[in-house]
């Protein structure tokens, strides 16, 4: 065979196979045993129950209004008999604007055990959310209180007054046959995974069943290709490029993320990159509140030492950062900050929720009295 | 951003000068050959150089006070003799750098780094600080300098209740390095976020240039070192390090790679020069995280081992030591009661005198190793090549230095998995806080590695592999 034959041979096998094992993988995908003729998708978009005057509809788009909360629990009214089968939730049209999250609860019971347990799965927030819903839903004996639950997103940066209101077109419960498993594939595959606190992973584990699909599908026509490279026996660059092109495919998903992760932090962060997000910004004027009132009393003296109450939060540790310039720490332990708060220059600091410490108290020979300095709602600052 | 952008070129100037001045001193006052290189490898090196002179000088300085004010002088006066030096030496002495003509290959590499830096600076210059290791422990213990003087001593909260000198930090027991690295930075900048961005950048865009140069050495295509740079900046998590910078990760992955590229270098050159160069590197791991002190260890035995005995010894060793850990492991180890505590080194459990203890115990991390190496899309389709990196270390010939480096990396990623499925250290695989942040380090070798491969393969003609190992 000549060289220019192998090559051609070399590439028609790899294309071939490369559709087929994409095939095989989009129909093996399957959980369930329920006959599809039996099943019927359950309409969840006027099943839920909202909070009066936060939903309603126009142009065909049923919108919630999340102003002045950060949390919406939409129990669903009635539920059905089979809604185990069930396995698919379906938004269409979803427009969120990434500012919340989407979950669905229930109270479920286990097939073989039977014992109930919370299921809570994170849905996607796409235009078009396809969710496969997990194996504990999918064997449940027993399904109670689904819901769907929208949470804000304020944990990144500055929203806007519109990142309070998102809609959708419909929202359904149906069965992973009735629908189109490569746009399913695709959905997943172009949802926005944006960064968060930590980079330690890049995908949360809410979206590994879908890039699993796609990497096991890249990952055999690879181990394929390099079968028909050591058989065929092209030019070794021809192997190479098929390495090169599968690369690509996976990196066009990381370019589509990399893009929508560059608009997010355009929208949210542009104008506010100092902080982290709006709790961030009052702990830093809470801290510069606290230096002005320990600088107004001691003229800023070195041996200042400062404890912030509590556990090591999210909260605690931000206000901490705030004030490294004084000697400061986070203390959990009360009674020990109780006492070395007798000596002069020693602050203590303590966020919501507060306890009786924040509270005037009458002097008494067993426990030391502490001035309160500053109380606001949102702190309290004592000596 | 301009001014953020001329401290940040600014700063990673003064590591290059730095390490460029230092390494010409060093090797003038111990009467050793000069190792020219290309200009582009010259810079990469000054860099990293740099980094480990500066850790090392305010490491020590440290040690003689509290003034942040002199520590700068001291600093200062260091970078300008070096200047200095570098000056005199490219005017008056032979100079400092191989001359060679830029390629345009050359060009289109450092264009297509610069282009992924432009892209991903586009991205991330908006953020703050978000990293969350970056702010609680690195970047807050650089403050903590910065306002309280560098020779500040740090306690744990028992004592920081009645101390009233010391400061409290909770990670006081990690290596200062990559505080080190931010502290100067918050002269300029109250977050240090920019400018950590810049260094990162810089940092990882050298260390991708040095991959590059490693390559065409070897007589890797070009259009394979371009798939390289495209690797390097679209692998997920690498990528999101440079997002997030901050993380002592990337660092020590930079460095873990330095040593086998000096290695490799050594090889070629065996200047002495090269083997200091070496060794500052791998003097460098433990000063960025505590697990640097195993990389090392790691290092230095797959160099000697592999450096120091032919074949026949290093089966002779090999037996050596399984029948050792066969002994222990039947006997059931070893237990002394000492005046100083206990030392029980069992397969239960290793104590040193109650001061380090870690108890072994199987736990099943298997669908952690597995999201996290594969279905996660940290690392891209990166790991499906490790089946095909083992045939190749095995069925072709390579050189010593290439063989430490597949012996490092093989015994690293034995320790890490050894690490999560039989320590405690399970949990921090199960909830996927450190799993990958350890792969990490080892990601940039690991990818040399594949690329050596590809190389090979490309480079090859029908012929079947040449099976000869010495």
């Amino acid at each position: 065979m000549s060289l220019k034959h192998q090559h051609f041979l070399y590439w028609t096998l790899s294309g071939c196979f490369l559709l087929l094992t994409a095939l095989f993988l989009l129909k093996s995908h399957h959980l369930s045993d329920h006959p599809l003729n039996s099943l019927q998708p359950f309409d969840v978009t006027t099943a839920i129950e909202v909070p009066p005057g936060r939903y309603y509809q126009t142009n065909g788009l049923y919108h919630l209004d999340m102003t002045g909360t950060t949390q919406l629990v939409l129990p669903i009214k009635k539920g059905l008999e089979n809604m185990s089968a069930l396995d698919t939730l379906v938004i269409n049209n979803l427009d969120s604007n990434q500012a919340v999250n989407l979950y669905l609860t229930a109270q479920l019971t286990n097939r073989d055990t039977q014992t109930p347990f919370a299921y809570k799965q994170k849905l996607i927030n796409n235009q078009l959310s396809i969710n496969e819903l997990d194996y504990g839903w999918q064997t449940a004996a027993k399904i109670s209180d689904v819901a769907l639950v929208v949470e804000s997103e304020i944990s990144f940066g500055f929203g806007d007054n519109f990142d309070n209101r998102i809609s959708w077109q419909s929202i359904q419960l149906t069965h992973h046959g009735l629908i189109n498993q490569t746009q399913k594939v695709y959905t997943g595959l172009s949802t926005f995974v944006p960064l968060s606190f930590s980079s330690i992973n890049f995908y949360s584990n809410d979206f590994v069943n879908i890039y699993k699909a796609f990497l096991m599908w890249l990952g055999i026509w690879l181990a394929i290709n390099f079968v028909i490279f050591i058989v065929i026996k092209p030019a070794p660059i021809h192997f190479i490029v098929g390495i090169i092109l599968a690369w690509f495919m996976v990196t066009i998903v990381f370019a589509h993320n990399f893009t929508l992760q560059g608009q997010f932090n355009q929208n949210r962060f542009a104008q506010h990159n100092n902080h982290l997000n709006h709790m961030d910004e009052k702990l830093y004027d809470m801290a510069q509140l606290i230096d002005q009132t320990i600088t107004e009393q001691n003229n800023h003296s070195s041996d200042i030492k400062i404890f912030i109450l509590g556990g090591e939060s999210f909260n605690n540790k931000r206000l901490k950062y705030h004030l490294l310039q004084y000697n400061v720490g986070v203390i959990g332990r009360y009674e020990d900050v109780l006492k070395t708060l007798n000596r002069d220059n020693s602050y203590a600091a303590l966020l919501p929720p507060f306890n009786s410490i924040c509270e005037p108290q009458e002097p008494s020979q067993e426990t030391p009295t502490l001035n309160i300095l500053v109380q606001t709602t949102q702190f309290c600052l004592l000596q | 951003m301009m001014k953020t952008i001329l401290f940040s070129i600014g700063y990673v100037l003064y590591f290059m000068g730095l390490g460029i001045g230092s390494r010409i001193a060093v090797l003038k006052l111990m009467k050793l050959e000069t190792n020219k290189r290309r200009l582009s490898s010259l810079l990469a090196h000054g860099l990293f150089m740099g980094m480990f002179i500066h850790v090392l000088l305010l490491n020590g300085l440290q040690l003689f006070g509290n003034h942040n004010g002199m520590a700068l002088v001291i600093v200062m006066v260091l970078f300008i003799s070096c200047l200095g030096l570098i000056v005199h030496t490219a005017l008056v002495g032979d100079g400092i750098h191989k001359p060679s003509e830029i390629s345009r290959q050359q060009v289109i590499t450092i264009s297509l780094i610069a282009l992924a830096s432009l892209l991903v600076i586009w991205n991330s210059y908006q953020l703050p600080n978000l990293a969350w290791d970056t702010w609680t422990v690195w970047v807050a213990r650089a403050k903590q300098w910065y306002y309280h003087g560098l020779g500040v001593s740090f306690t744990q909260p028992n004592e920081w209740l009645d101390s009233s000198s010391s400061l409290l930090n909770l990670s006081s027991h990690y290596p200062d390095g990559v505080s080190l690295i931010f502290y100067p930075m918050l002269f300029f900048s109250d977050t240090a976020k920019p400018m950590v961005l810049g260094l990162y950048l810089m940092m990882y865009g050298f260390l991708v240039l040095l991959m590059c140069n490693r390559l065409q050495k070897a007589n890797t295509p070009f259009y394979l070192r371009l798939f390289l740079i495209v690797v390097m900046y679209t692998t997920p998590l690498m990528v999101n390090h440079l997002l997030l910078p901050g993380y002592a990760d990337l660092m020590m992955a930079a460095y873990i790679l330095l040593i086998m590229l000096g290695l490799l270098d050594y090889n070629d050159q065996p200047k002495p020069a090269l083997r200091l160069l070496i060794i500052c590197y791998a003097l460098m791991l433990p000063l960025i995280k505590l697990e640097g002190w195993v990389w090392l260890l790691v290092a230095l035995f797959s160099h000697s081992f592999i450096m120091w005995f032919n074949q026949k010894q290093r089966l002779i060793i090999m037996a050596i030591m399984a029948a050792t850990f066969l002994l222990w492991f039947l006997w059931g180890g070893i237990t002394v009661k000492t005046p100083f505590g206990p030392l029980i080194i069992s397969p239960e459990e290793i104590n040193l005198f109650n001061k380090a203890y870690i108890a072994f115990g199987f736990t099943n991390v298997t669908e952690a190793v597995f999201n996290s190496l594969f279905w996660q899309l940290n690392w891209s389709l990166l790991w499906f090549g490790l089946p095909f990196l083992l045939l190749f270390m095995v069925r072709y010939h390579h050189n010593k230095a290439q063989q430490v480096s597949h012996l490092f990396f093989t015994l690293a990623f034995s320790l890490i998995l050894l690490l999560f499925y039989l320590t405690p250290a399970a949990k921090y695989a199960q909830d996927y806080t450190a799993i990958n942040r350890i792969f990490l380090q080892l990601m940039p070798c690991y990818i040399l590695l594949l690329f050596n491969m590809l190389a090979t393969v490309a480079n090859q003609t029908k012929s079947p592999p040449i099976v000869n190992r010495d």
